[in-house]
């Protein structure tokens, strides 16, 4: 556990020193400025507004954060070769699950920061408390935890940097149709075909389904989130990152480096 | 010290089974420098990932003081530095050393990493510049971080892939020198380099590796007898026309 937090306090501190983080900083001061000026263009729903772009930054900072802090690093420390170094010294498990957790540490900050921001300008200009908002930044963590580790079991796979941004891409646009597509074979009714339906219950239940950690439509609306499905999705979203994560050290230690 | 019998790997290719490198007997002396050379593609670099367990063996196995390592273990005891080493650029020379310390005690209580690290950026000359990004120096004092982070934990064994690439006349040979105190303080060295005058001066034994077998093993001394010449470069290329079948 150790050298597991060591490796994370290596990630956390590089993290920090780096220029990606320093560009979301910027992008999130630009993309609340961007939330507060299309709320004035609404008739008397700025908080609406504000709390609905928001959120939608909220998972573009989670999307950039997951390729950049998560996978880009990745990459690059093996391409100094310093992941020998660092794989002659520690189990192979404790490098990815260090690195992961660094990572995650500084994808939650990103998160709470634009959480944070969203909840003042709702606040402030909105005039309306709405600390839901600090619910949808711990979803996002979620949401994007278990798709970075997604991606670094594509990583142990020994696929290519691009090749893995662009399937993680995937993985999230795929893991956000499922209810959509369930709906929409359900409203096809005796058109529809059961089989199609069936198939995609099915993927849904395999392939990560992030519907699960959606609820903006609640939030935006100020409902009542109904706690057994916020335990729902927090008990999917760590059952499933286990699994992934699981997994990734199991293919790690089986491959060639 | 480090042992290894029958070692060997063999991958699967479009133009069918390639082998990277055949049963490799090998038994490294406590205490001696050995070098490991040969062409490119030889299977050096091959070897090397395989005793520090970055490769799966198609066979064979390695033995390091008496205990057989399997794939994934850590190689403590074995200090580390592979070719074409980069150094974290986000972190300080100081931060960097004292990171691997840490990592390099099992028993993290043993010793203090801060002392550690100042020891190691001493022992390798780069004391004076302990605070500065690594981002901001040169090739040739990367390459001495390098060196300082595989000196963490005060291994028994070192395993340098060409240490001095990358360094002028004058650090190749302050590295040279420094290699040889470390030897003479008892610390074994097992080591690839294409710069033969440099193997010459350092080793106590060489090995040499021709698409992926084991052509000679002995000193220096002997591999000039062997192909009755006076320089080691050109009994090398006599070496490395003979391509095993």
């Amino acid at each position: 556990m150790r050298t597991i937090l060591t490796i994370a306090r290596l990630v956390c501190r590089e993290s920090l020193r780096g220029q990606i983080l320093y560009a979301m900083l910027v992008f999130l001061a630009v993309y609340l400025g961007f939330c507060v000026y299309i709320s004035t263009l609404s008739l008397g729903e700025v908080a609406r507004v504000i709390q609905n772009s928001g959120m939608l930054g909220m998972t573009l900072v989670g999307l950039a954060g997951t390729i950049l802090f998560g996978l880009y690093a990745l990459y690059q420390e093996r391409e100094r070769n310093e992941l020998y170094v660092l794989l002659s010294r520690i189990p192979r498990g404790s490098y990815l699950l260090g690195r992961f957790l660094g990572a995650g540490a500084i994808l939650a900050l990103c998160a709470l920061l634009m959480g944070t921001g969203i909840f003042l300008l709702t606040w402030i200009i909105g005039q309306t408390v709405a600390p839901a908002l600090f619910f949808a930044a711990y979803l996002t963590i979620l949401e994007f935890g278990l798709l970075m580790a997604i991606g670094f079991l594509f990583y142990t796979m020994g696929l290519s940097f691009t090749l893995n941004a662009f399937l993680v891409l995937g993985v999230f646009i795929v893991g956000h149709s499922f209810d959509e597509a369930i709906e929409s074979f359900i409203a096809l009714g005796e058109f529809g075909s059961p089989l199609h339906l069936r198939l995609v219950k099915v993927l849904s239940y395999v392939l990560p389904n992030f519907d699960m950690f959606d609820f903006r439509l609640a939030i935006v609306h100020a409902m009542e989130i109904p706690a057994g499905q916020a335990a729902m999705a927090t008990l999917y979203g760590l059952s499933y990152l286990a699994a992934v994560l699981a997994l990734t050290v199991m293919v790690m230690n089986r491959k060639d480096i | 010290m480090l042992e290894l019998s029958r070692l060997c790997k063999a991958y699967k290719a479009r133009e069918g089974r390639v082998e990277a490198l055949r049963p490799l007997d090998l038994r490294i002396r406590q205490g001696e420098i050995f070098g490991l050379l040969g062409p490119n593609g030889a299977g050096k670099t091959t070897a090397v990932k395989m005793i520090m367990g970055f490769l799966h063996p198609s066979g064979g196995r390695v033995v390091f003081q008496g205990r057989e390592l399997a794939v994934t273990d850590p190689r403590r005891g074995i200090g580390y530095l592979p070719e074409s080493f980069r150094p974290n650029p986000h972190l300080s020379v100081a931060e960097y050393v004292r990171f691997h310390c840490l990592l390099a005690r099992e028993d993290r209580t043993a010793s203090d990493p801060e002392a550690e690290a100042a020891a190691l950026l001493q022992r390798v000359g780069m004391e004076q510049y302990g605070h500065r990004r690594i981002s901001d120096l040169s090739k040739g004092m990367e390459q001495r971080v390098g060196l300082a982070q595989a000196f963490a934990g005060d291994p028994e064994m070192l395993i340098l892939d060409e240490p001095t690439s990358g360094l002028d006349p004058l650090g190749r040979s302050e590295v040279i020198d420094l290699l040889l105190s470390l030897n003479r303080g008892g610390k074994t060295i097992f080591f690839s380099s294409h710069i033969l005058s440099e193997v010459e001066r350092l080793c106590d034994r060489i090995g040499i590796l021709v698409g992926g077998k084991l052509q000679f093993l002995g000193t220096a001394g002997e591999f000039k007898e062997k192909w009755q010449v006076n320089d080691l470069e050109e009994g090398f290329k006599m070496e490395a026309r003979c391509v095993p079948s």
